[in-house]
This record gives C-alpha cells, sequence and structure tokens, in this order.
C-alpha cells in the first residue's frame, strides 16, 4: 500500500543550530502517527516543514507516492495536507459555515458573483454532519462556540477540501475531558475514513489512546519508533530525554544565604497554588513542557500579571500588584521576548541601558550625560557587551549583545532577585557560556536567580535547585544532585 | 573593545552627529533650498518684516506643534488642539468682557488646555480608545462648544495687554515670536535633559519594554497630553491677541497642520524618534511655502492643495527610512 505521507530524510538547519537532523516519517492511509519529543526537539520545524511555511535544506516529501517540493502553505493545503495549530486560526466574526467552506463558497446559479446562502448552510451542514459535528449550527458565529468546538470546526474546513494529512498540534491542551473525547471521537471517524493523522503531544496517555505508532524526537533527530502495542511510558521518556548535557556550562557549587524569596499560593486563571522559595546566592529552575505555566509564574511573580500570592521578601511580607512594586522589592526581570519587551530596538545601547538610572543621572535642571556615558562604557566592559559604541542602535548588535543590554539595564539597578526568562532563547553556544558565566558571578556576590528555560538541560545545568510545573501547578522539587531527566520529564507530563 | 568604544576623534564624532540628526538636516536643508528660491522669486521675501511675519504667523501652529510633538513622541495623535484654542478662546474673550484681568485670563487659557489635555488623556489611557477617534471626538465637542458659546458670533478682545502681545515687539522680536521661541526650546530642553524626556522616547520606542520597566505608560502619556493642552491654550492666547478678537471658527480646516509639521520634521510614525527642534523646522516650511504662495499670488485653494501634499510626503519619507534601515539590520 502507498504511505500517505512519506518524509525522507528531511534536514533543516537555522544558524548555529540543525532543528530537524535527517528525519523519516512514514504514515499510511488511516493510520495515526503521534510524535513526541521534550521542547525544542524539532517536532514544530519538522510540522512547518510540512505545511510549506518553511523550505528544508535537504530531503523528500511525497504525497501518495508523489514527490511535491518547493511548496507554499497554500499549495499544501490544496494538496491535502492540514495543520491544526495550537493557536487556532478563524474568524471570529463569521459564521461556522463561513468558516468551514471559507474560499469555497457556492455561488447563486444566475448570479455567480453572489454567494448562495441557503446553499452554503445545506453544505456545510453536510460536512459537519460527515465528521459527527451537526449538532453545531452551521449559522452560529464563531465567537459563540467553546474552544473544543472551534477546533473541530477547523478540522471540519479542512475536511471539506479534500483532507488527506492531518497533524494536530497539541490539540487537548485547551480543552476539558469530555471535549477531549469527542476530538478522539472524530479522529476515529477520519481514521476509519483512511485519513492519516500525526498527532503531536506531550500526555502520553493520550498517545496510547489515539495512535497506531509512536514516533520520538530528540535533538532534531528520530531517536525512536514503535507500533503503540509495544509502547510503555517508560520507554518513551527514556527516549524523549537522554540528552547530551556534558557541552553545557558548568556552574559551581556555592554556599547558599538566608532566605530572600518566599511565594505561597500563587494563584490565578492558570496558575494553581504555586509556592517556591529563593536563598541568597542560590539559583532555582524552571521548567516545564510547552504551555505548563512557568512562564506565568515569573510574569505573576513580577507583577507583570494579575495574581493571588503571599510574598515575602528578607521574611518581610510585601504586596506586590505591578512591576515598579516588584522593582522596589529589589526584583528585576529580563523578559523572554528580548525584541518585543526587553529592549527599545531604535534606540542606543545607552539609551536602554540607563532607563532605569535615569532619576539619578539627573543634576539639577540638566543630565549628566558625562555620567551617564561612562556608567555606560562601565557595564560594557563588566560585561563584555561587544558593540561599536555606546550609540550603536541596539537592533543591530547580535542577540547575546542584545541580551547582555537587558541584563546590564537591569543590573545597574542593583537588585537582590534577578529573574531570567528564557535568557538564551535564540543565542548562540558561545554568548550563552557568557550568559551562564554572567549569571554565576551574579549569584557569587549574593543574589539569588530564578531561571524560567523550555530547554531541560539548561535547567539541570544552571539551576541548584528544580521546580517542575505542569498545568499551572508544582508537581516536582529537586536538588541538582537528585534531579534526572527522566524524573523531571515524568513529573513534567504529569505522570 | 574599549579603545573603540571610548577613543571617538573629532571626526567620528562629527560623522555620529550628522547620522544622529539626519532627518533635521535634511529638511533644513530643504527649507534653505525653498528659501533661496523664494528670494530670487520675490524681492519682499528676504525683507525683515516678511521674515518676522512668518514666524508670527507660525507662532500659533509653532507653539501647539511642540506640545504634539510630546505626545506623537510616545506614539499617540492629539487632533483636538486647534478645536480647544478656539474654545478657550471664546472663554477668556467672554470673560475679558466681564471685567477679568488678562493676565489671569492667560492662567486660566493655560489651565483650561491642562484640563483638555486630561480629558484626552482619560479617553485615551482609562476608556482606551484608540488615540485619533478619541481626539476627533474631542475635536467635534469643543469646536462646538465654541460655536454655542455665542451662538457663532466673535468676541471683540480690547485691552492693552492683549493688543501689545499681539502687535508690540520686545527684545527685536515680536512677542508672538518670542512665545513661539520659548515654547519651542523649553520643550526641546525637556525632551533631552531630563528623565521625563527620555521616558517619553522610550514609551514611544517600545510601551511593553517600559511596563517591564516599571515605567506607568499611563502616567506619561496623561503628562504628554497635558502639555498638548497646555499649548492649545497658550495658542488660544495669541490667536486671541492676533486679531483683537475670539472667533468660534479660529483653525476650523486647520486641523491637520499641526500633525503633517511633526511628520515633516522627521517623527517616526509609531513614536520614539523625533525632535523638536525637527518639528519646529518643519512648521516654519509649511509658512515659508504658504507665504511664497501668496507672495507669488498663487490661488489660496491651492494652499490646502500643497498641506495635503506635505502630509503624504513627510509620512512617506518615514515609510522610506524605516525599509531602508530594517534592510540594513537584515544585511548587518
Amino acid at each position: 500500500m502507498e504511505a500517505a505521507l512519506r518524509m525522507d530524510q528531511i534536514y533543516k538547519a537555522f544558524p548555529g543550530v540543525v532543528a530537524v537532523n535527517k528525519v523519516d516519517i512514514e504514515v499510511n492511509p488511516g493510520e495515526t502517527v503521534a510524535l513526541i519529543g521534550e521542547n525544542g526537539a524539532g517536532k514544530s520545524t519538522l510540522i512547518k516543514i510540512l505545511s510549506g511555511a518553511y523550505k528544508c535544506d535537504s530531503g523528500k516529501i511525497y504525497i501518495e507516492g508523489r514527490e511535491i517540493s518547493d511548496y507554499t502553505p497554500k499549495q499544501a493545503i490544496d494538496l491535502g495536507i492540514s495543520v491544526i495549530y495550537q493557536e487556532l486560526n478563524y474568524l471570529n466574526y463569521m459564521t461556522v459555515a463561513e468558516n468551514i467552506l471559507l474560499n469555497e463558497f457556492p455561488r447563486r446559479k444566475n448570479a455567480r458573483f453572489l454567494i448562495d446562502k441557503k446553499a452554503m448552510f445545506a453544505r456545510s451542514l453536510e460536512i459537519q454532519r460527515q465528521v459527527g459535528i451537526d449538532y453545531i449550527d452551521p449559522a452560529s458565529p464563531m465567537s459563540r462556540l467553546t474552544v473544543g468546538e472551534k477546533q473541530l470546526v477547523e478540522i471540519a474546513k479542512a475536511y471539506a477540501r479534500d483532507l488527506k494529512v492531518l497533524v494536530l498540534d497539541e490539540p487537548t491542551s485547551a480543552l476539558n475531558d469530555r471535549e477531549c473525547e469527542k476530538l478522539f471521537q472524530l479522529m476515529d471517524r477520519l481514521r476509519a475514513e483512511g485519513k492519516a493523522i500525526i498527532y503531536i503531544s506531550h500526555k502520553l496517555d493520550e498517545v496510547l489512546r489515539v495512535a497506531d505508532r509512536v514516533v520520538v524526537m530528540r535533538d532534531g533527530k528520530r531517536v525512536g519508533s514503535m507500533p503503540i502495542a509495544e509502547a510503555t511510558k517508560d520507554e518513551m521518556i527514556r527516549l524523549m530525554v537522554g540528552r547530551e548535557i556534558g557541552e553545557m556550562y558548568p556552574i559551581h557549587s556555592r554556599e547558599f544565604g538566608d532566605t530572600l524569596l518566599e511565594v505561597e499560593g500563587m494563584s490565578n486563571g492558570m496558575l494553581k497554588n504555586v509556592s517556591f522559595r529563593l536563598r541568597r546566592s542560590e539559583i532555582i529552575g524552571f521548567f516545564g513542557l510547552m504551555g505548563s505555566g512557568c512562564d506565568e509564574i515569573v510574569r505573576a511573580l513580577f507583577g507583570a500579571m494579575p495574581a493571588e500570592k503571599t510574598v515575602r521578601v528578607n521574611g518581610k511580607p510585601v504586596g506586590i500588584r505591578c512591576t515598579a512594586d516588584a522593582m522596589r522589592q529589589g526584583m528585576a526581570y529580563v523578559p523572554a521576548e528580548r525584541k518585543s519587551e526587553g529592549l527599545i530596538l531604535m534606540h542606543s545601547v545607552k539609551r536602554n541601558a540607563t532607563l532605569l538610572r535615569l532619576r539619578q543621572l539627573q543634576k539639577g535642571i540638566g543630565f549628566d550625560k558625562r555620567a551617564e556615558e561612562s556608567l555606560t562604557g562601565e557595564w560594557i566592559d563588566r560585561l563584555r557587551i561587544k558593540t561599536p559604541s555606546t550609540e550603536t542602535v541596539v537592533e543591530s548588535l547580535s542577540g547575546g549583545n542584545q541580551q547582555k543590554v537587558v541584563l546590564a539595564k537591569w543590573m545597574m539597578n542593583q537588585p537582590e532577585i534577578l529573574i531570567l526568562n528564557d535568557p538564551t532563547r535564540g543565542i548562540d553556544v558561545g554568548a550563552k557560556a557568557e550568559i551562564y558565566q554572567l549569571i554565576e558571578n551574579f549569584c557569587n556576590q549574593g543574589l539569588g536567580v530564578i531561571i524560567v528555560s523550555p530547554e531541560m538541560a539548561e535547567v539541570m545545568s544552571v539551576a541548584d535547585r528544580i521546580y517542575v510545573v505542569y498545568q499551572g501547578a508544582i508537581t516536582g522539587e529537586f536538588t541538582r544532585e537528585e534531579a534526572t531527566q527522566e524524573l523531571i520529564m515524568q513529573k513534567a507530563i504529569g505522570e | 573593545m574599549s579603545e573603540k568604544k571610548n577613543g571617538f576623534t573629532g571626526k567620528s564624532r562629527m560623522r555620529r552627529f550628522l547620522s544622529g540628526h539626519a532627518s533635521e538636516i535634511s529638511i533644513a536643508t530643504a527649507l534653505l533650498i525653498i528659501c533661496v528660491v523664494l528670494s530670487f522669486c520675490s524681492p519682499y521675501f528676504l525683507q525683515i518684516r516678511n521674515l518676522k511675519n512668518i514666524l508670527s504667523y507660525v507662532s500659533i501652529a509653532g507653539v501647539m506643534s511642540a506640545g504634539l510633538t510630546v505626545v506623537m513622541l510616545m506614539g499617540c495623535m492629539d487632533l483636538s488642539q486647534y478645536a480647544v484654542m478656539a474654545m478657550i478662546g471664546m472663554f477668556i474673550a467672554s470673560m475679558m468682557k466681564q471685567g477679568l484681568h488678562p493676565l489671569l485670563a492667560i492662567v486660566i487659557a493655560l489651565l483650561m488646555g491642562a484640563a483638555a489635555g486630561g480629558v484626552n488623556a482619560f479617553t485615551v489611557t482609562k476608556m482606551h480608545i484608540v488615540p485619533i477617534i478619541a481626539t476627533i471626538g474631542m475635536q467635534l465637542i469643543c469646536r462646538s462648544i465654541a460655536y454655542l458659546s455665542t451662538g457663532g458670533i466673535y468676541i471683540m478682545v480690547d485691552n492693552d495687554i492683549f493688543y501689545n502681545i499681539g502687535y508690540k515687539e520686545i527684545a527685536g522680536l515680536p512677542y508672538l515670536v518670542w512665545a513661539l521661541l520659548i515654547t519651542n526650546f523649553g520643550l526641546a530642553f525637556v525632551l533631552s535633559n531630563t528623565a521625563f524626556g527620555r521616558k517619553v522616547f522610550a514609551v514611544g520606542g517600545n510601551a511593553q519594554a517600559c511596563r517591564l520597566s516599571g515605567i506607568s505608560v499611563e502616567k506619561m502619556r496623561l503628562a504628554g497630553y497635558l502639555i498638548s493642552g497646555i499649548t492649545a491654550g497658550l495658542a488660544a492666547v495669541l490667536c486671541t491677541t492676533q486679531v483683537s478678537a475670539a472667533y468660534p471658527t479660529a483653525g476650523n480646516g486647520q486641523e491637520m497642520d499641526c500633525t503633517a509639521a511633526v511628520f515633516l520634521g522627521g517623527l517616526a510614525v509609531g513614536g520614539g524618534k523625533g525632535s523638536i527642534i525637527g518639528t519646529f523646522i518643519g512648521v516654519t516650511l509649511i509658512a515659508v511655502l504658504l507665504n511664497g504662495m501668496t507672495l507669488l499670488s498663487i490661488n489660496a485653494y491651492y494652499q490646502v492643495l500643497l498641506k495635503g501634499l506635505v502630509l503624504i510626503f513627510a509620512v512617506y519619507i518615514d515609510q522610506v527610512r524605516q525599509l531602508r534601515s530594517a534592510k540594513k539590520v537584515q544585511a548587518g
């Protein structure tokens, strides 16, 4: 039998990293293949290649035995490849029928430029019946549907266009149990009709429920493939982790000081009763898979996101309702999105670096430009920022040096608690090592550091203590000595 | 790296100045060229009296443009200034008719301007209305109040202090021109020499980064609208003195003049980059062009056409500049 989809030796490199390294995947008609792997294992890149969003550097893709190459996302859809991303992609104010039949509205016979509304609703209902969601009113606007229903409508939309390969990227992350079951039923129907499905998920129970075969990726490579009958959770976890940690920067052990920060019962729509503590000179790390809530924890701590919480700094209870409150308690926050949240790209290194010290640089009615220049120069030296001058626009610096400018800005403010949200995102290996070295230096000066990273290896090599987060709650806490990749991964997938 | 960082020679300092002020320099050059051409076309153009005329004429738009620059640097807009000016003019004129002291009237004008700015800040930052819509609403409201105050009739203002401001000179320059220069250079100083000024640029450059750096973007925008409102209040005084009367149609149809001048002065759409000096040159350039058209007896209706072309051209230049710098970053 001809495979519905065959991806052959797919290779894709980005500057500094091989994202997908000679990966083979084959999905037969009527087969569901689960694709699993840690954050950054290369799943998303592989799917983007399939959907036409990226072009692979080498490798071949076959649909029903026919090679396809150099196609756009639009052409991919015409070829029968549909990807349903986590972030759904629909027109909120249009009806279900309009969404399902977008681009191929039924026209009136005597006036081709007008849409035949009656035929549109009838056709939509027919498609919905075929996929088993005819209980949704085709005339209802998308905005009235639940997340789960919207997702089912998106699948129906894919189905309406001669679907061959359906890719579902973490489809259940926003669904409740009942909605999940609806989705699985729909998948079973499609499978019975001979559609090929690629199912990406971190939830191993679901994988065991829906898949016929599991493919595991790690570090851009395919490291395992097995029929579901032979798959066990332990085996899947073992394959997913097992990453090389050796090359990361070694952080030396230190004496920890007194308790600096205690957080208790941090809760909001996303977080559930999160508690943790941090000592002076200590580095704590938060690890969780995508969407676990790590990002929300540090944002809520820094007052950038509302949450109920009890926070004590140096033993004293403090209220943190906005970022300025957090800064008054000696906190500094290096955001994950360096370009959109950390820097003013169009401004100079100097302007970015001294943003928090403006009041101190005010001299009488004027501005002490000489002190500003020398302060910036001092930090450029201390953090070894490679920039032609203090007046250079930060947009033109490399990622690593941009991140150092953000660090300089915060360190000038003499914080006690440094919060780093994914501090090495998009930074090359050399600059990463420098950032780790800086973090260690800060710790030796008595700062407490909180680091969030989607890379387990990074958290394991940098943090003295690791909190594992799953669905907005802390599910595990390990010291550096206790932590193993298997243990962390088990907690991160809620086992 | 350290020698690269600190050892600027005089030459590279000069180059740095030139590249940092590219938009101001290019518009100043344009102004110069237009002046040279006009001085050949009309013998009256370069006469001191004509130049003072131009600056007096530009004082109203120039004062408000300076305030508007602060708002626009923060990525906002204020299209209500001219209407606020007309409304305040009517108020102080009628109060002076009732016997209010002219100096007190000036203070009240500034306070009312601040209040109008406060309303704009409220609709923009608290009600989260897009600035362009919010301030057009304010424009319509204030214009209506100006008409309603007298049923559309102008109010004569007859007192020495206002007459002197409008027609007399001090230290070789008209009072109007002094008001223009002091407002512009004062705000230019504040923007480049105070923590507040630095934050104005920062908020326009990246509001989200500012929020995460503990800067209250809302308070900054409030301050911006207060400044732009106060300049509208000052403009109301200048406008009333110039014709010895307040009239409800003052500035009608000129609502976009200041915006055009600010863009012409090199302000980046969305804020974060720009300068009061650039705006000042921009507003002067428009005035010189209009003055030239008058001297050359070109039909006045073409003046509106010219303003429209200037507005589109100025924003287009900004787009070209942004495209080019985006390419440069990609290549680097």
